[in-house]
């Protein structure tokens, strides 16, 4: 009797309830976990963001893995980088096979180009200058927007507060680096990833790999590339260089060693940290990259 | 005997929610205070005077570098996209939509993505005809936009009673 009662209340009680819920969230699929944390920024709750690449994973070369398809086959949105940082075009690949819109967060940038064995190629890595970033957020809410064009002021007010936000980090940077002396500002990575981060804040970048880590024109590691970052170290006596934690250390551990130089840390290049890092946001990988590059430089 | 009570539980608490909702209609309508806000006359103007230069906005959605927007207005009453130099008076002249009781508008104004060693500020005016009725200083810390609001009173809508700023 009791027992009764007691459904019968909570049969009546919950059902409007039920009734009253939100519509179910909105899917995202990103491809590296930059993109994935920008996407997050603008978006808040209402959609559910995913991310193809783990924590430290490789974009160059990343190759496409059964589940993949299942994630992209539930997006409502694919967001990638562009400019072939996803190689061989992964990204695109997935999105066009599910018939899924694709936002390009490097749509409308200015890149920077690179002149390698007789090609122009644009370098990828645009999320390292601070107001590129907020182009990519700009993208992004411009994207949502179209998908879900209901609650398009909501994301353009996050995307602005985020926006806000990078716009501080670029002013600490600038004061962050001006603590490491001019002749000194030479950055030697594992791969040349951080040209938009050098040319923003002054850094001349030196890498034995090309823009990509992959068999792409103007990647891997070539002998001319390999003495150009040896004559960087030297002639600028440089104090540290750095390994990057989505490459393979080796290369660059082996410089250090021969110049009888350190390793000044890992830097977040391609990928972001794993949750719990000081890594695991763009902005703490950029704030935690910067610390290294001046405390090691300067 | 249980689906006979279950069937009277049911219909007693769907019975009570009718008798409150036939309740809830049954109270006297009070008809609601219309809050009309009269638009005050007069020739007002905005002036805006920076000590730096405002450039249009690298991080923003919209490349604005200076902009200013009454409450309640998506409409700015000022936006401006190019280079917006130091030490010249903006005015913003005839401003029309001022309303009698607390006006309220933002100030925006970027400095450049490389001017971040120093404070910036802008000095905001309201002026009546020739006569200042608020003045208004606002700052930033370097490398920050400034991003402020300038409240103010203004006392009727038709005689020239002086506003007093909200600080």
């Amino acid at each position: 009797m009791y027992r009764t009662l007691v459904f019968l209340f909570l049969f009546v009680f919950l059902l409007p309830a039920r009734a009253d819920q939100e519509e179910p969230q909105r899917v995202l699929v990103s491809s590296t976990t930059q993109t994935a944390d920008f996407a997050r920024q603008v978006v808040g709750d209402r959609w559910e963001v995913k991310c193809i690449l783990a924590p430290g994973q490789d974009p160059h070369l990343y190759e496409i893995k059964p589940g993949d398809a299942k994630l992209v086959a539930q997006a409502d949105l694919c967001v990638q980088n562009g400019w072939h940082l996803e190689g061989k075009e992964w990204m695109k690949t997935l999105a066009t096979n599910a018939g899924k819109p694709l936002v390009t967060c490097v749509d409308g940038l200015e890149p920077l180009e690179l002149h390698e064995e007789g090609v122009v190629v644009y370098d990828p890595h645009a999320w390292f200058s601070t107001i590129n970033a907020a182009k990519y957020v700009q993208n992004i809410v411009h994207g949502v927007s179209q998908i879900d064009p209901e609650n398009k002021d909501e994301y353009i007010a996050r995307g602005e507060l985020y926006v806000n936000q990078l716009r501080a980090l670029h002013s600490w940077i600038k004061l962050q680096v001006n603590a490491v002396p001019t002749h000194q500002r030479v950055l030697v990575t594992s791969h040349d990833a951080f040209g938009y981060f050098c040319s923003q804040y002054g850094f001349t970048a030196r890498a034995p790999a090309g823009w990509s880590t992959g068999a792409e024109a103007g990647g891997g590691v070539t002998p001319e590339r390999l003495e150009r970052a040896f004559q960087a170290v030297r002639e600028s006596g440089v104090k540290a260089v750095f390994v990057e934690t989505s490459v393979n250390p080796k290369l660059i551990r082996e410089m250090a060693a021969n110049a009888g130089i350190r390793v000044g840390g890992e830097l977040y290049s391609d990928s972001m940290g794993g949750p719990g890092t000081a890594g695991e946001s763009y902005i703490g990988m950029m704030r935690e990259n910067v610390l290294l590059i001046v405390n090691a430089l300067k | 005997m249980r689906p006979m009570l279950a069937v009277v539980v049911v219909a007693a608490v769907l019975g009570m929610v009718k008798a409150y909702t036939i309740f809830q209609a049954s109270l006297p309508k009070v008809a609601a205070e219309r809050l009309v806000r009269e638009q005050v006359a007069g020739d007002y103007s905005i002036e805006l005077t920076l000590t730096f230069d405002a450039m249009p906005d690298e991080f923003s959605f919209e490349p604005v570098s200076l902009m200013v927007k009454q409450d309640g207005h998506d409409k700015p009453l000022l936006k401006r996209t190019d280079k917006v130099e130091a030490n010249a008076p903006v005015v913003i002249d005839r401003v029309e939509t001022f309303l009698e009781g607390t006006n309220e508008f933002t100030v925006e104004a970027f400095p450049g993505a490389e001017d971040i060693d120093r404070p910036h500020a802008v000095r905001v005016r309201v002026l009546r005809g020739n006569r200042i009725i608020v003045e208004k200083s606002l700052w930033s810390r370097g490398g920050e936009p400034i991003n402020d609001v300038v409240a103010f009173d203004i006392a009727e809508a038709s005689d020239s009673t002086p506003a007093h700023a909200h600080e």
